[in-house]
């Protein structure tokens, strides 16, 4: 299965399971990721859901061979609006906690994906980049999720250079809460364990309010804005040449 | 010429040129600001702009002899919305990134121009103050522009106290994102470089985003709300104050 899950001592882990494609995330993966994320929501057998990759990368993003086929506008808005946003969605109203515990390179999405989460942490050797922006695709979603994250000028360093920043430079800014120095699956046992003394309909309430903070028609309107993105001559160009990249 | 420019290596450099005043800067200078931004917006041979000053100091902001002089509301309404909102607003709506390049401390309206830029890079030995409060005036913009770059209670130690913030405090808080400990151009050209992977329009359109998520209401109240300030008892007095010390 390209994306698994399991559940042990508080936490409900889902695992992104392609690591010979970077677990790059394809459309049947972000419904299976949306899956998981509601049986996560609802099992009464942990207090935390986290999200994890297999192998060097935690996630390479949206599945390029994926963009690379939303040839239409129609296409593209099924993808970004019918396949990603519910995922989004289901982080964001996720009753319970969503902690990002990044096991290697977090790129493009895959970084959204962790500005999206209530928590993260980290390996020391994971890297963070938004590079949507050199392949002439906007980092749209970043650009809302992370603003209550990073702040201005962190966050338009990243988007518009789209350089990688290490987990110590993440830790620094608030985009981790800490490096997992004892490992992913411990650092999160703790979490879990500490959050669970604070009673489940209280840890709901506290992430709704911190929710309206962030600008909730920025975010909508982000999904919109990169399925029309992605129909421009610009666009199309980047994916075609980094799918030759990537050969 | 009191605002000069130059363009090269990608870089339109925006250069202050009044050192003997510290970079205080008058009307006439706000004035040939906005035209130097105009200038720099219009140009195909740079993706970026930086703004910077000659001599030991960014800026010491408005020149307050220009407001001080002001004894009508009539006459700091025309300084203030006037003069000095066609440049904040031509920073905000510059197409390129504008990074700030602080080769010297900046203080009061400086340190406003310095929140107000996407990005900023700062020699070791620069600080940041927003001192208004010591001289009865109101850091307006810099209240509105200061929380989504360093969070309220950050910027509530700058504005309320009005204390120098050195530039390796600056860099924790987010407020700069680096420190040129070595050549301030060289910073600035690497990041040129850097964001010229990204194409004009994405960055045009991420900036756009960025801006959005920020009370632009509040921005623009903030320059009418200083120029009714600067009619007060107290802000004739701390301007007095602030120009006898001077002597």
């Amino acid at each position: 299965m390209q994306v698994e899950s399991k559940e042990a001592n508080n936490a409900y882990w889902i695992t992104l399971n392609r690591p010979e494609k970077a677990n790059a995330i394809n459309a049947q993966m972000w419904r299976d990721i949306g899956s998981k994320l509601d049986e996560g929501s609802k099992s009464p057998n942990s207090r935390v859901v986290a999200l994890t990759g297999t192998g060097k990368f935690f996630s390479a993003g949206e599945d390029i061979m994926d963009l690379g086929g939303a040839t239409t506008f129609s296409a593209a808005f099924d993808l970004f609006i019918g396949t990603l946003r519910p995922v989004f969605d289901k982080v964001l109203r996720c009753p319970k906690p969503v902690i990002a515990a990044v096991n290697g390179q977090a790129v493009g999405a895959g970084t959204e994906i962790v500005f999206a989460c209530d928590l993260a942490v980290a390996t020391p050797d994971s890297t963070f980049s938004l590079a949507q922006g050199k392949r002439g695709i906007g980092p749209a979603l970043a650009l809302t999720l992370g603003m209550p994250v990073l702040g201005r000028k962190r966050l338009s360093e990243a988007a518009m250079t789209g350089r990688r920043f290490s987990a110590q430079e993440a830790e620094e800014w608030g985009v981790i809460n800490s490096i997992a120095e004892e490992g992913l699956e411990i650092t999160v046992e703790r979490l879990a364990e500490e959050i669970s003394q604070t009673p489940p309909v209280l840890i709901r309430t506290m992430k709704e309010v911190m929710l309206t903070q962030m600008s909730m028609l920025e975010y909508e309107s982000a999904f919109h804005h990169i399925a029309m993105y992605s129909q421009s001559q610009e666009t199309r160009q980047g994916i075609s040449k980094f799918i030759s990249k990537s050969g | 010429m009191l605002v000069e420019s130059r363009e090269e290596n990608k870089v339109f450099w925006v250069v202050l040129n009044r050192p003997e005043k510290a970079n205080a800067i008058d009307s006439q200078m706000w004035r040939l600001m906005a035209e130097r931004f105009d200038a720099a917006s219009a140009s195909s041979a740079s993706r970026i702009v930086a703004l910077t000053g000659k001599g030991k100091n960014f800026s010491a902001g408005a020149d307050i002899s220009d407001l001080a002089r002001a004894s009508t509301h009539s006459a700091a309404f025309e300084i203030l919305l006037g003069s000095i909102r066609p440049v904040f607003d031509r920073i905000l709506r510059c197409p390129k990134p504008v990074v700030a390049a602080l080769n010297g401390p900046a203080v009061g309206g400086g340190a406003e121009l310095v929140l107000a830029c996407d990005m900023a890079i700062a020699k070791p030995d620069a600080y940041i103050s927003l001192a208004q409060g010591r001289y009865g005036l109101g850091p307006a913009m810099g209240l509105t522009f200061g929380v989504p770059v360093l969070g309220r209670k950050r910027l509530a130690d700058m504005a309320l106290t009005g204390r120098r913030v050195s530039a390796q405090e600056a860099e924790r808080w987010g407020l700069i994102n680096s420190i040129a400990e070595g050549s301030l151009e060289a910073e600035v050209e690497k990041l040129a470089s850097q964001i010229s992977e990204t194409p004009p329009t994405l960055i045009r359109a991420m900036k756009e985003v960025l801006l959005r998520q920020m009370s632009l209401a509040g921005y623009e109240s903030a320059f009418s709300y200083f120029a009714m300030f600067s009619q007060s008892q107290e802000a004739k007095a701390g301007a007095e104050k602030f120009l006898s010390k001077r002597g």
